[in-house]
């Protein structure tokens, strides 16, 4: 396959984006275990659980390019077989 | 401070902590989303490319949406990165703030009720049979600190700081003064390795400790390294001995060794000891010191040359200033101190404990059983003596607080027999010039921990 590096690339780049992602979530949701007994210390902790919230989003954002990337691995895996037809044809 | 703030020093540090690595990972994750998304721009025109040397049109509709949901995906996780830094800006500024708040209104208080506090410091001593209770030990610290002009306006800096800062430099002057400088610490002799058998509980290192205090001039200068089992030793350091002409490293300016030069000094010898009593790599190594061992082992416990070769994560000290050493948020340590005791107070601060992992234990005094088996005429008075951090490590042993019962398991050693090994250390002509010296000391602060 001519271009199976560049995907490979990126589905390693995706993964550990993913990875990471999900790894900030779970140090951020240690915060919560923390004592945020002041105002401040509430409103802190509010803006680290929205942080949480967009970084869910992030996630799931990545996992649906990943789906996005095996329907383009198969297109591209179709396209190299007809241009290589069409060489073989010339 | 005696009013209530909300706030939780040690929270506040976890959660910048926290923040800090999140924000790191969420660069990491933007480096790889756009390496994603460059990867997949970069594919879609080579496979066009192709198609076109084969006189086709071609293009992946879902590597363009791909291409599309990443751009979506960058901006999301740069958006994150961004509210990231924010937050840990924020609670940094927090603890700082809250710190240097702290630090002037204590400044202040002390300032205002100056003469109040000598009167009761003076009546402390009076009724601690003329010896400064801890607490006001760290006051008569605290308003010499406040007496010093230089002090006197940075009121931001804590006083803890600040009698640490003062030590070093009295530590530095009078280095420059003292023939002892320019000695090195060496092992001397070695006792033949004995079998010891202990409770097992908090009182087992009282047992050992008690080993090497009041055992004569033929005691001087030894420390003891305990075979706890096939990968678990520990270093026993005692408190403060006789001068034996200036060669005893545990003498008085043993103390200054510890404070002014971080103990490195005694790294050598330790480390020596350690091995030779069987150590290997990786072991894990539980320090233990009394008054101003428990200075070296605070120092020590830290030491990058010893955290590369063995797992440093015990300390316990009995009746020792370590106030002003910042210990590692990964290390176990308990410290007992009783609040008559002048010496835990000589740092000027109490200790911080700032992890979860760090626990002083103060005792009200010596108990009334142990008091008729204690010196009153000693140099530091009867709460300072071993005897009485014995009864206390008994007393932590018979009724552990519920908080600490799960941290004192972390101490409990076996009651079947251990060997034990005596060491003895002297302070010889130092080999190396001084050059050398400097440059050795430079190679060890750079070394870096392993990962």
């Amino acid at each position: 396959m001519m271009f199976s590096a560049t995907l490979d690339s990126m589905a390693f780049q995706l993964d550990d984006a993913q990875k990471t992602t999900r790894f900030a979530i779970t140090q951020l949701d240690s915060i919560g275990l923390l004592t945020w007994k002041s105002a401040a210390g509430r409103a802190f902790y509010e803006r680290v659980l929205e942080l949480s919230s967009w970084l869910e989003r992030l996630n799931q954002e990545l996992v649906e390019s990943e789906v996005y990337l095996s329907a383009a691995i198969r297109e591209i895996q179709e396209l190299e077989s007809q241009i290589m037809k069409q060489k073989m044809a010339f | 401070m005696g009013y209530d703030v909300n706030y939780n020093e040690a929270d506040y540090a976890q959660a910048y902590g926290i923040c800090l690595r999140v924000s790191q990972e969420l660069e990491e994750v933007c480096e790889r989303v756009l390496a994603a998304q460059r990867a997949a721009v970069r594919c879609q025109g080579d496979v066009a490319a192709a198609a076109i040397g084969a006189c086709l049109v071609a293009r992946s509709p879902s590597l363009d949406t791909l291409i599309w949901r990443l751009r979506a995906a960058l901006f999301q996780a740069k958006s994150s990165a961004s509210e990231s830094r924010q937050l840990t800006s924020a609670i940094g500024l927090a603890g700082r703030n809250f710190e240097s708040t702290e630090n002037r209104v204590e400044h202040q208080i002390l300032s205002e009720t100056f003469i109040q506090k000598l009167g009761d410091v003076l009546q402390g001593i009076k009724n601690n049979n003329m010896r400064p209770p801890t607490g006001h030990m760290e006051t008569i610290l605290r308003m010499l600190v406040l007496l010093r002009p230089d002090f006197m306006l940075d009121r931001d800096t804590s006083f803890g700081d600040q009698v640490e800062i003062q030590t070093k430099e009295l530590t530095e002057l009078m280095r420059h003064f003292d023939s002892r400088r320019d000695a090195e610490i060496v092992i001397t002799q070695q006792d033949p390795p004995q079998e010891v058998q202990v409770n097992g509980g908090p009182e087992s290192f009282y047992e050992l400790h008690s080993m090497l205090e009041d055992q004569g001039p033929e005691g001087n200068g030894k420390f003891m390294v305990v075979e706890v089992d096939e990968n678990t030793y520990a270093v026993i350091l005692p408190g403060t001995q006789e001068r034996n002409g200036d060669k005893n490293p545990w003498d008085d300016w043993g103390i200054f060794d510890g404070l002014g030069l971080e103990s490195e000094n005694y790294v050598d010898a330790i480390a020596d000891a350690i091995e030779a009593s069987g150590a290997k790599e990786g072991d894990e190594i539980i320090l233990s010191g009394y008054s101003q061992g428990g200075i070296h082992v605070a120092q020590l416990i830290k030491n990058k040359f010893l955290n590369r070769k063995y797992k440093m994560n015990k300390m316990i000290t009995l009746g020792s200033p370590i106030g002003g050493i910042e210990i590692p948020d990964r290390v176990r340590s308990l410290s007992v101190e009783d609040d008559k005791d002048m010496v835990p107070g000589t740092d000027g601060t109490p200790n911080k404990n700032r992890s979860r992992n760090h626990y002083t234990t103060i005792f009200d005094g010596p108990r009334e059983k142990i008091k008729p088996l204690l010196d009153e005429d000693s140099l530091f008075g009867a709460p300072h003596q071993l005897k009485n951090y014995g009864d206390h490590l008994r007393e932590l042993g018979e009724k552990p607080k519920p908080e600490i019962r799960e941290h004192l398991r972390h101490f409990q050693l076996p009651k079947t027999p251990m060997k034990i090994r005596k060491f003895k250390i002297e302070r010889v002509p130092r080999r190396m010039t001084e050059k050398q010296r400097r440059e050795n000391a430079q190679r060890l602060k750079n070394m870096s921990l392993p990962h």
